[in-house]
């Protein structure tokens, strides 16, 4: 937003706006394609407010960084492997930790959730939402699959259709309102129920470097903590031993549709790749330049090490899945030895990080 | 064709020939080429779109066969260049075949493409 170079409170640009508004029918918003939606769409609401934070700092400052394995809950007739935290908090922490006051509302009533959305777009005011991507039109029938934890943002409305960004395409695209409505009220597992959310207010002195420190800290705490035994390093493990399980416990076919599954939730499902150990090694990288701190740039380089073992981790699964020539017990241990490793790696990774000194 | 053809299509998309490779059947045909020798055109055609300077390559739908055939091709985003393989899936997304097309015309898009 080149023409609003200062962070402004929504009410002050909503009343520089209406000028241009009027002229142009629709908001000025600038769409920017990202690797994760919810990142990419709190990233692009953020720059809307003249704050300009890039898709890895909305991520690192939402504590978006996470695992889990639950292997009790299935999607896709498959055990959930997670690679970052609930749909939703990378908004809500980078928000908390900044200090930005926010709004967020679900419904039972499809008629109150348009109600609520058109009176925000009528007011100037550009919400993020939650869908299932499967209800999308505007994405070929090919990418059209369950999902119900897709953000994207829409920022006008015009002859009953609504302007979103999406922030996985490379430009703005439209859908008409009973479209939209079908992916805000899908049904099945993380049922969007219309959600929405919008900034309220954005404080003129935020404090980027304590949200920093304070958003490492949460992740820290989450990857290397012992509460959960699904989580952190512990799921990985987890996991680890899973795989290891899958040639004696299901037939090959099976054994290999669950091998592969961990491979797209990894590298396919928004994550830029290496289950968002990429994007968080490149939030550590900016966060060292922003705190001057040569202790977080080399963790920022061992983070950048760890995604690379991620992605040698993710090629091993996907030749096992496929590979004919060598015993699946023999192939799918080499997959579980060195998801161990990675485990270990992050154990270590984040104790220390947690216990480095930011100032 | 034994391929998860969400990996296919989205390796592509990202321009990962590596991960591509991975998920190809090393005992299948591709295209009449062996999965190593399809591998090495996929990682060719990749470093090419590359050199323009694309970051991503896009996935749209569009016809060939003398427009009696639906099928998913892909293009530059820079560029605009097209990827010049053409993937065909049936209704349950299973890929159905893999071809160099050269009639296939990409659908009318509804917004202009060379905007963004």
């Amino acid at each position: 937003m080149e023409c609003f170079p200062r962070i402004l409170t929504p009410e002050n640009k909503i009343l520089m706006l209406k000028s241009i508004v009027i002229e142009r029918e629709v908001l000025p918003f600038s769409h920017k394609p990202h690797d994760h939606c919810e990142s990419g769409a709190v990233s692009n609401l953020f720059n809307f407010y003249g704050l300009q934070l890039s898709e890895p700092m909305v991520f690192g400052l939402g504590a978006g960084l996470y695992f889990a394995h639950i292997s009790f809950i299935k999607v896709m007739d498959a055990p959930i492997v997670s690679y970052r935290y609930l749909p939703g908090s990378v908004f809500k922490h980078a928000a908390k930790t900044l200090g930005i006051e926010i709004g967020m509302e679900s419904f039972r009533s499809k008629a109150k959730a348009q109600a609520v959305l058109d009176e925000k777009i009528k007011e100037n005011i550009p919400v993020g939402l939650l869908t299932d991507m499967y209800y999308l039109e505007y994405m070929p029938e090919m990418f059209r699959f369950h999902f119900n934890a897709h953000n994207l943002v829409v920022y006008g409305k015009k002859s009953e259709k609504y302007y979103i960004s999406d922030s996985i395409l490379e430009m703005p695209v439209m859908l008409n309102e009973e479209q939209l409505m079908k992916a805000r009220f899908s049904k099945g597992v993380f049922s969007p129920k219309g959600k929405i959310y919008w900034i309220n207010k954005i404080p003129e002195n935020l404090n980027l470097k304590i949200a920093i420190k304070n958003s490492i800290h949460t992740v820290c705490k989450r990857m290397s903590g012992q509460r959960f035994p699904w989580a952190g390093y512990k799921g990985m493990q987890n996991l680890a031993k899973n795989i290891a399980g899958y040639p004696i416990k299901y037939k090959e076919e099976k054994a290999n549709a669950l091998l592969l599954n961990i491979v797209r939730m990894q590298e396919i499902v928004g994550t830029g790749g290496s289950g968002f150990r990429t994007i968080y090694a490149n939030f550590l990288k900016e966060s060292a330049g922003i705190l001057n701190s040569k202790e977080l740039e080399v963790f920022a380089k061992r983070m950048f090490v760890i995604s690379d073992e991620w992605r040698n981790f993710a090629l091993l699964a996907a030749k096992s899945a496929k590979k004919k020539t060598i015993s699946k017990e023999e192939s799918f241990k080499n997959v579980s030895d060195a998801l161990y490793a990675i485990a270990d790696q992050e154990r270590i990774f984040f104790i220390e990080l947690n216990n480095l000194e930011l100032n | 064709m034994d391929i998860p053809s969400d990996l296919f299509f989205l390796f592509i998309i990202r321009m990962d020939d590596q991960m591509l490779s991975s998920v190809l059947d090393e005992e299948d045909t591709y295209m009449d080429l062996s999965a190593a020798d399809f591998a090495a055109l996929m990682k060719q055609k990749i470093e090419f779109h590359k050199s323009l300077g694309d970051t991503t390559l896009l996935a749209l739908p569009g016809t060939f066969d003398r427009a009696t055939k639906s099928a998913y091709s892909f293009m530059g985003n820079k560029s605009k260049e097209s990827f010049g393989i053409v993937i065909e899936v049936n209704d349950k997304k299973e890929l159905l075949s893999i071809s160099e097309a050269k009639d296939f015309v990409f659908d009318e898009f509804p917004f202009n493409i060379d905007s963004f």
